[in-house]
């Protein structure tokens, strides 16, 4: 009789040992999967925002609109999340990225095109000198200071 | 008995841990150096962008300028495209290029212009622009 407790101890031990070690183990895999998941996207992310570069060429002011010539030397496109003209964020509706020939590229400044764009902003500019910041949605900022 | 399962379950269950430290770390590394390769690309090319230099001499005579160009940076430069403003009629106009001009050489370039008030915009692969003001049907740099 004792001896049949033994066994019933050691297999009631068995088995609470081998159903800890598994829950212990889908625990771990999950929360391992999840930390590797959150270190590859911090990662990539700061090499995407490294990767996004934009150049400001020139600019033509005609009666309310300013248009800004801008070139993606980077490796990625562009969306611009924001336009902020003297402190001021421009609303969306106002400004637009457009190929020369007219056609609207939305808030997307493309790259490896070998070819600069044109940033349409229907904002009268009073007086010479502005600053223009595009804020880019993967969080980088590029300054330019028109009549510099 | 009782002890032998426990001590497999451990050893069990450090293995495991310690494997999985050990992926992370591993990873983390590979990442680290996979960005430090992009901030060294990044590097590279922002200097490469800073040194760009050309060296542009124009002439415009009836309706055609002609521009030499002589990269006198230690970097090869692509001209990928040449931007006219017409200052008269407040219009701009985009011409592709594709001219490779490696250090100390010069290349030409000729372009119809109609207008004696233009700017004339060389922009490189790197977004560096040089330019050239034609005022009065007069070359200004």
């Amino acid at each position: 009789m004792r001896a049949v407790s033994y066994i019933v101890a050691a297999l009631v031990l068995t088995a609470i040992a081998i159903a800890t070690t598994i829950l212990y183990v889908i625990n771990f895999t999950s929360y391992f999967e999840k930390s590797k998941g959150i270190l590859i996207k911090v990662f990539s992310y700061r090499k995407e925002s490294l990767l996004e570069r934009i150049a400001f060429l020139y600019y033509v002011v005609s009666n309310d609109t300013t248009l800004i010539l801008i070139y993606n030397y980077g490796d990625l496109d562009v969306e611009i999340s924001d336009l902020i003209i003297d402190g001021v964020s421009i609303p969306r509706s106002l400004y637009i990225v457009k190929k020369f020939d007219g056609s609207s590229l939305g808030y997307i400044v493309p790259a490896n095109t070998r070819e600069p764009y044109i940033l349409e902003v229907r904002v009268p500019l009073v007086g010479d000198l502005h600053t223009l910041i595009i804020v880019s949605k993967r969080g980088n900022s590029f300054t330019y200071k028109l009549g510099a | 008995m009782a002890r032998a399962i426990s001590n497999i379950v451990s050893a069990l269950i450090f293995a495991i841990a310690i494997s999985a430290l050990i992926s992370l770390i591993l990873i983390s590394f590979h990442n680290l150096v996979s960005y430090t390769e992009v901030l060294h690309q990044v590097e590279m090319l922002e200097m490469k962008r800073a040194s760009e230099r050309l060296r542009i001499s124009a002439n415009l005579t009836s309706n055609t300028l002609t521009v030499n160009m002589t990269n006198v940076s230690p970097v090869v430069i692509d001209v990928i495209s040449v931007v006219v403003h017409d200052r008269i009629s407040n219009s701009l106009k985009l011409i592709p290029q594709h001219i490779i001009i490696p250090p100390g050489c010069t290349k030409s370039l000729t372009i119809s212009l109609y207008s004696i008030n233009a700017t004339v915009l060389f922009i490189t692969s790197r977004g560096t622009c040089f330019i050239v003001v034609i005022e009065n049907g007069v070359v200004k740099y």
